[in-house]
């Protein structure tokens, strides 16, 4: 589904991504962890298109067509989306016109028939109920004065409306009480299943108690430098990344056989 | 000169859209025309405005500095007096087009009078084609008066308009003025407004849009000039290609008033690199109890925001259209009548396309 190959990417000529190769199959979870800094959230936007961000060497394909070149809403039509760290206000543009413009947007853009207002709203009020967001906050402005929570489950709404083939969450556990983590994490889990493909980007390991990864990838430095089963990221969790330190210039690419 | 004053009731009008479902004044061929029935709100010349005991006595004791002897150098106008307890669920429309203005291009004066305790709602919409139009509006609170004034100015991409807007607000009374500055070569709106009872308050609020070439100048002045008066400001504006847009803001409160509170808020996004604003607030406070605030915010679009549109699929100038409509979306208040939002909201997108 997703196969990225040497990506090195820089922001204002400094490097951020030093050679990253990463490969998601459809139906898999993949989580990358690692310390402040390391590239996890540059990972995320270069994956989604932004454009601060110049991609210097190597590609990123997408269901096997290079998209290095594709607009970042393109990107999200053909079937990427990327839940943000810090989900965005947009004061005065109310959450459900949003949705149904992002809707239809990619719809149009797939050449699918786009959704008159009843399907859309027993849609959005469906999984939004699943999601635990309150009614009323459809009808406000986007991210407009959500609490941190309130923002999460808004992105994880606009996950399962949306309905990509790849989902990358950045940090989508942090700031979260335990009830939120658990039902973002039910979110996820409805998502995941069969066809779609998974990112996960966190610093702890309590995401993943609840959506239980295939792959951890550890990422320092811009560079992957272990990859391993679930059990990495318990063993992370009880070290730190500390015991790493040696293999940092000898980076462990080798994926595990799933 | 006197005015001929004629009543059309369910004329037949050419305009063939939302205003001929109004009650509405508008001009033919020189001659003022209306098509309501006239309860408690009456269409008046000029003469009788200054020949009235209450009216022209009222304005009269307008301080001279402001009203600038206009009246005497107005040759042509209307007043539209409200009676004492005036209340109607629907608003009077005025339409100033390049058909009425064509004949006449002298100074046109409008004077709106709310008398005690009435409450007037006055739209008034200028789509003037011809190439320069002035006019001077005066709009005058009795004694716990309310009166809600919108003025929307969508010219012709020739036409200059210089308008002249005073208000006046006497005790407990209360004034709400919006200014839509939509089209037009050159759109210069100047505004005072006189707190001058006690417990009058203003809400002064307004959008300008300036694209092309066109200027843009929104100068207000906000006059506290007695104790317990209260005035909020804001005003947003939008530019793109090469406009160039111009907003001064000045707020005064005389000497030996209390218990003021006065807010300024003046936000612009420019969309071009060749796009200008100047803003500036402008304080003359001569007294000490007194609760002030003003900002002034220039802008280009947001890019955190336009790339988390973008992330979701939608076209970079179908998010640009989006943040526009919601920078803009607080700006029609609910003091704007119900039937008249759909109207104004539709012009305002069309611009933002």
């Amino acid at each position: 589904m997703l196969a990225i190959k040497n990506l090195h990417a820089t922001i204002d000529q400094n490097p951020i991504l030093k050679g990253i190769d990463l490969e998601i199959k459809a139906g898999q979870v993949h989580a990358i962890m690692g310390p402040n800094g390391s590239g996890k959230s540059t990972l995320a936007h270069v994956i989604s298109g932004r454009d601060v961000y110049d991609v210097t060497q190597g590609r990123i394909e997408f269901m096997d067509q290079d998209i290095s070149e594709l607009s970042v809403q393109d990107r999200a039509a053909q079937g990427i989306f990327l839940s943000f760290q810090y989900p965005v206000e947009i004061p005065g543009v109310k959450n459900t016109v949003f949705l149904r413009a992002a809707l239809n947007a990619q719809r149009k853009a797939r050449q699918e028939p786009t959704l008159d207002t009843p399907d859309f709203l027993r849609l959005v009020k469906e999984k939004a109920k699943q999601v635990g967001l309150k009614a009323e906050l459809l009808q406000r402005p986007v991210n407009d004065g959500f609490s941190g929570g309130e923002k999460k489950r808004n992105e994880i709404l606009q996950l399962l409306v949306l309905d990509p083939k790849l989902a990358i969450l950045d940090e989508t556990d942090s700031g979260l009480d335990i009830d939120a983590l658990k039902t973002v994490a039910d979110g996820v889990n409805t998502f995941k299943g069969q066809g779609k493909g998974v990112l996960l980007i966190t610093h702890y390991q309590r995401l993943l108690d609840y959506i239980k990864p295939d792959v951890v990838h550890v990422l320092h430095n811009g560079q992957i430098i272990k990859s391993g089963d679930f059990s990495l990221a318990q063993k992370l969790e009880k070290n730190g990344y500390g015991w790493l330190g040696d293999s940092i210039d000898t980076p462990d690419l080798s994926l595990p056989t799933v | 000169m006197s005015e001929v004053i004629k009543t059309k009731f369910k004329q037949a009008d050419k305009r063939g859209d939302f205003f001929d479902t109004q009650k509405s004044i508008w001009f033919e061929a020189g001659v003022i025309c209306h098509n309501f029935k006239l309860d408690g709100c009456y269409l008046w010349t000029l003469d009788q405005v200054q020949l009235d005991p209450v009216v022209g006595k009222a304005l009269d004791a307008m301080p001279s500095n402001i009203l600038y002897s206009h009246l005497e150098k107005a040759t042509h106008g209307v007043g539209l007096i409200f009676a004492e307890k005036y209340s109607s669920s629907q608003p009077i429309y005025i339409l100033m087009d390049g058909a009425s203005s064509n004949r006449d291009v002298a100074p046109f004066s409008l004077i709106v009078f709310a008398a005690d305790q009435a409450h007037a709602q006055v739209h008034q919409v200028h789509m003037h084609e011809d190439p320069s139009f002035q006019q001077q509006t005066i709009v005058f609170g009795h004694k716990a008066s309310r009166i809600d004034h919108v003025t929307v100015s969508k010219n012709g991409f020739g036409s200059k308009f210089n308008h002249r807007l005073i208000y006046h607000a006497g005790q407990s009374s209360k004034i709400n003025a919006y200014t839509y500055t939509l089209s037009g070569d050159q759109t210069k709106q100047d505004i005072d407004v006189l707190l001058a009872g006690e417990g009058a308050g203003c809400v002064l609020d307004g959008l300008f849009l300036g694209f092309e070439t066109s200027k843009v100048s929104t100068k207000t002045h906000v006059h506290h000039l007695k104790s317990h008066t209260q005035s909020s400001e804001t005003y947003k504006g939008v530019l793109g290609d090469q406009a160039k847009g111009v907003f001064k803001g000045r707020i005064s409160v005389a000497k030996n008033v209390k218990a003021i509170q006065a807010s300024q808020l003046n936000q612009n996004v420019l969309l071009s690199e060749t796009a200008t604003i100047d803003t500036s607030p402008e304080l003359e406070i001569l007294a000490d109890d007194v609760k002030c605030s003003h900002g002034a915010t220039v802008g280009s679009m947001d890019m955190e925001q336009l790339y988390y549109l973008q992330s979701r699929g939608i076209e970079k100038t179908e998010a640009k259209r989006l943040l526009l409509q919601g920078f803009v979306s607080d700006v029609i208040p609910n003091t704007v009548h119900v039937d008249f939002k759909p109207w104004i909201t539709t012009q305002i997108e069309g611009q933002l396309k």
